[in-house]
């Protein structure tokens, strides 16, 4: 069976929204960025210069941009999730 | 059960969840404000306080409970009811206080307006955006405070005062003409923590002075009443066992949200001529959010902190690395390597592994396991409990108040009224209420969920007892349908989980009903059969 997750979309269909798939992107294209000190500035523009992003696509709010940074280490680092009894620490 | 009557001048308390005679988890608090404003008209308010989860496993598929949304928000896309609440305020970032806002915007529901300090609006940011929420129709707004300041809402003045816990960590003072209540959220005492604003003694002897009527506070280890390890002495404690591993890697777990921890292991890494290096997405993630909340990290320590893609061409012996699994959690770094799954961490005899954290009971079993494994590889273990048989001293202390604590604060505040010891198990609520006793102040223990609390400046009274029903959520094997990229390009992350909701009785024990609201979300992707599953 097909994956629905990698079928006919290509990188030219990515927005803003497209969060988990920025990120990927994102890791794919800067493997030695400093993601501790990325600012949003710099963010934005690596996003907007990623090959084939949407043109013209509105600025992000800071959510999208500290969702946009949270897919791409979780692209770098794969599912490492915190456990669910931190709180009684 | 029809509604209590909160007609009368006062602030009314409610706790939704978080006095569970089940355990610790799911903290909610209503609070109806009914006052008059300086012209002398009514003015009645809502405040939510907390929207937290409770886990029920140790491990496995996710499964908690929460306080049923129904009758705290409204439905998206329809009027507000007459119970929406003004704002939702929250204490700091720990699953168990923001844990369910995802749940109910899945649920369909809109969340009011959100009040917290920055590194706890971070969380929540990631909170809903690793739950698929990112639509700007379905997030809530959210309003950063600073520390200590003072917002007017819902009827009340609420103050974010700070409270050593977690960076951003907030008591909150809710106050009107008619009473003030000091909603502690979760606390300790400890001015060596590095990161945040620290509890000042003098704010709280001051707010104290201006008058509080009742205290709501933490009771978690209320009962503990021994000496208090700072996060300074164990970082002093730490840096002797890092002199003591020349010539090996040293590799220590954590939990994705003991910051404050890493920053101890950072400096202990510095003194000893060593690279912090740190690996693991949610750890990772955590610190980026603490460097975007203004926390930094790399500022504390003094040194730059490498993740885990820049440090392959250090020596093991100059690194010190950290990894999240000190509760052993699947797919941490600490308990793959532990279970030389490929790809880990390399784990060996030339290692010491320190994990500077407690097990808790609902991980024990499994942290047992994991020490046994990471013992078999021919590491040098050296857990909480051995660090102090070892003569090292004490590399954890809980981040919530001991009884010292929890006594300061009362003396400081000197409540006129009472004091509700909460977020405890019963041992640890009555350790809290007896230190109220030793004090003179009447507490108030209320071993369930459901008691509506009047509070003024003359009394502390309960008026009524409502029934609230709490949600259980279980994943499906579903999961929301993502944005999606051609095969082979990048790690692809897990797509969020869809979950099943049942309502369930106060206890959190028998289902009364199943799939109680539809999911109301993105596209679903569904559970592909089990053979063509990856693993």
């Amino acid at each position: 069976m097909d994956d629905p997750n990698t079928d006919a979309l290509t990188w030219e269909t990515l927005t803003w929204q497209d969060i988990q798939a920025i990120g990927m992107a994102l890791a794919e294209a800067h493997p030695a960025e400093k993601i501790l000190a990325l600012t949003p500035e710099r963010l934005t523009r690596l996003v907007a210069d990623l090959p084939g992003f949407a043109a013209g696509a509105a600025d992000p709010d800071d959510f999208t941009l500290s969702a946009i940074v949270t897919a791409w280490i979780a692209a770098e680092d794969g599912d490492d999730e915190s456990s669910p009894f931190d709180y009684l620490a | 059960m029809s509604a209590a009557d909160r007609s009368q001048a006062g602030i009314y308390w409610q706790s939704r969840m978080g006095n569970n005679s089940d355990g610790i988890g799911g903290n909610c608090h209503r609070y109806d404000i009914v006052t008059t404003n300086e012209a002398g008209q009514a003015v009645r308010g809502r405040l939510v306080v907390d929207y937290g989860i409770k886990i029920h496993n140790g491990g496995g598929a996710y499964d908690c409970s929460f306080p049923s949304p129904e009758a705290l928000f409204a439905k998206r896309g329809q009027p507000d009811p007459a119970h929406a609440p003004d704002a939702l305020l929250l204490t700091h970032s720990h699953e168990d206080h923001l844990g369910a806002l995802k749940h109910a915007i899945d649920m369909g529901y809109r969340l009011p307006p959100i009040h917290c300090t920055s590194f706890t609006a971070e969380l929540v940011k990631k909170s809903l955006a690793g739950a698929g929420i990112i639509e700007p129709e379905r997030r809530p707004e959210i309003h950063v405070v600073k520390p200590s300041e003072t917002i007017a809402v819902g009827g009340a003045e609420v103050t974010f005062v700070p409270v050593d816990h977690l960076p951003g960590a907030s008591a909150l003072l809710i106050r009107t003409r008619e009473a003030a209540v000091f909603h502690s959220g979760d606390y300790k005492f400890d001015s060596t923590l590095a990161l945040g604003e620290r509890a000042n003694p003098e704010q709280l002897r001051r707010i104290g002075k201006q008058g509080v009527d009742m205290v709501l506070s933490d009771s978690t280890a209320a009962g503990e009443d021994r000496p208090k390890v700072t996060e300074r002495e164990i970082g002093r404690h730490l840096e002797a066992i890092v002199a003591g591993q020349r010539g090996r890697a040293v590799v220590a777990g954590v939990l994705g949200t003991q910051l404050d921890r890493v920053v101890s292991l950072g400096r202990a890494a510095k003194t000893n001529g060593r690279l912090l290096v740190v690996s693991g997405a949610s750890l990772v993630q955590n610190i980026q959010a603490a460097e975007r909340a203004g926390h930094s990290l790399e500022k504390a320590i003094g040194a730059p902190i490498l993740l885990a893609k820049d440090a392959y061409g250090i020596p093991a012996d100059r690194a010190l690395v950290v990894t999240t699994g000190a509760f052993a959690q699947p797919m941490a770094g600490l308990t793959r390597s532990a279970e030389q799954q490929p790809g880990a961490l390399y784990i060996g005899g030339d290692t010491t592994v320190i994990i500077p954290q407690r097990a808790i009971p609902p991980v024990q079993a499994a942290h047992r396991a994991m020490v046994e494994r990471l013992d078999a590889t021919g590491a040098r273990v050296i857990t909480a409990e051995r660090a102090e048989e070892m003569g090292y001293g004490a590399i954890h202390q809980s981040g919530h108040a001991i009884a010292a604590d929890t006594k300061l604060l009362y003396t400081l505040l000197k409540p006129r009224q009472s004091v509700s010891p909460m977020h405890g198990a019963p041992g640890q609520i009555e350790a809290n209420a007896e230190i109220a006793r030793s004090l003179g102040i009447k507490p108030l223990v209320l071993n369930e969920n459901g008691a509506v609390v009047r509070v003024t400046k003359q009394s502390v009274e309960i008026v009524d007892r409502e029934a609230l029903p709490r949600i259980g959520a279980r994943e499906t094997g579903d999961t929301k349908q993502l944005p999606r990229a051609k095969p082979g390009e990048g790690r692809r992350p897990r797509p969020p989980a869809i979950y099943r909701y049942d309502r369930l009785d106060q206890a959190g024990e028998a289902v009364l009903s199943r799939d109680v609201e539809s999911y109301d979300g993105p596209a679903r992707t569904p559970r592909p059969p089990r053979d063509q599953r990856a693993r």
